[in-house]
């Protein structure tokens, strides 16, 4: 169960982690001298950084094992 | 970021009006807050759900949904902001952010610009003052659309300027030089 949890979570978070970096390299690439568009690349990573470290946290904090007692039971 | 020629200097840098952006920015908040009210209806329905380990397991589902959430926002941002209309002293850029992986730069001289047509149609843009312009040219690219750009009427009026300067610069230096001023 801890691993196939922690298997989802890494991969899920790759993906939305590799999305935000793609977005953001566009905002960084093609904006236009003067516009916003780094200030909204920096704002996007910071936010997947935010995102990213809250769901670790939570992660860490669900007893796995006790998930797994309970399904075992059922 | 836009490589400028010698001496071209930005005149106006043009995105759609901001509420074509508004109802995914809506969709957006709606979907990222949705958690807010589905978790709780979740622990009146089912006591059991409020213990250890259900709620770590579903406040990280509701951390993934609210991130996927905040990324699409951004996708949909970023094909709003990076559509864009600059207008240069020598020539009209049109970007066009089709997609993530789907982009199309199109540029026009000045000189070569031909007829400009603005569409202002509908109760709302009227009031708020946007709509589409169209931009006739005499180069390979025929015309150009920018749909729902605000204040059509004075761009209109901005490139018809930047027209002329660019046709008479041109006249003067293709004019052959007197031998006698020499």
């Amino acid at each position: 169960m801890t691993i196939g949890a922690f298997f989802i979570f890494i991969l899920f978070s790759a993906i939305l982690s590799l999305a935000a970096i793609i977005i953001a390299l566009h905002f960084w690439r093609y904006g236009v001298q003067g516009d916003k568009s780094k200030l909204l690349s920096m704002i996007l990573m910071l936010s997947c950084i935010v995102f990213f470290g809250t769901a670790l946290v939570i992660f860490i904090t669900v007893p796995w094992n006790l998930l797994e007692q309970i399904v075992g039971g059922i | 970021m836009i490589s400028l020629h010698e001496g071209e200097k930005i005149l106006s840098v043009n995105r759609k009006v901001w509420f074509a952006f508004a109802p995914i920015y809506g969709s957006a908040i709606g979907l990222m807050t949705m958690p807010l009210i589905v978790l709780p209806s979740i622990g009146v329905l089912l006591p059991i759900s409020i213990n250890q380990p259900f709620l770590g397991v579903m406040l990280l589902v509701a951390i993934f949904w609210m991130w996927a959430a905040w990324i699409w926002l951004f996708l949909s941002l970023l094909n709003y902001y990076l559509d864009i209309f600059i207008l240069t002293n020598e020539r009209i850029i049109h970007i066009e952010q089709r997609s993530l992986f789907n982009r199309v730069v199109s540029e026009i001289r000045l000189s070569r610009v031909q007829d400009i047509t603005i569409t202002i149609r509908g109760f709302l843009p009227t009031t708020l003052n946007y709509g589409n312009i169209r931009i006739q040219s005499a180069a390979e690219i025929p015309e150009f659309v920018f749909t729902e750009v605000r204040y059509p009427e004075k761009l209109k009026e901005l490139i018809m300027q930047e027209h002329r300067h660019a046709v008479a610069q041109e006249h003067l230096l293709s004019r052959p030089v007197n031998p006698a001023t020499k």
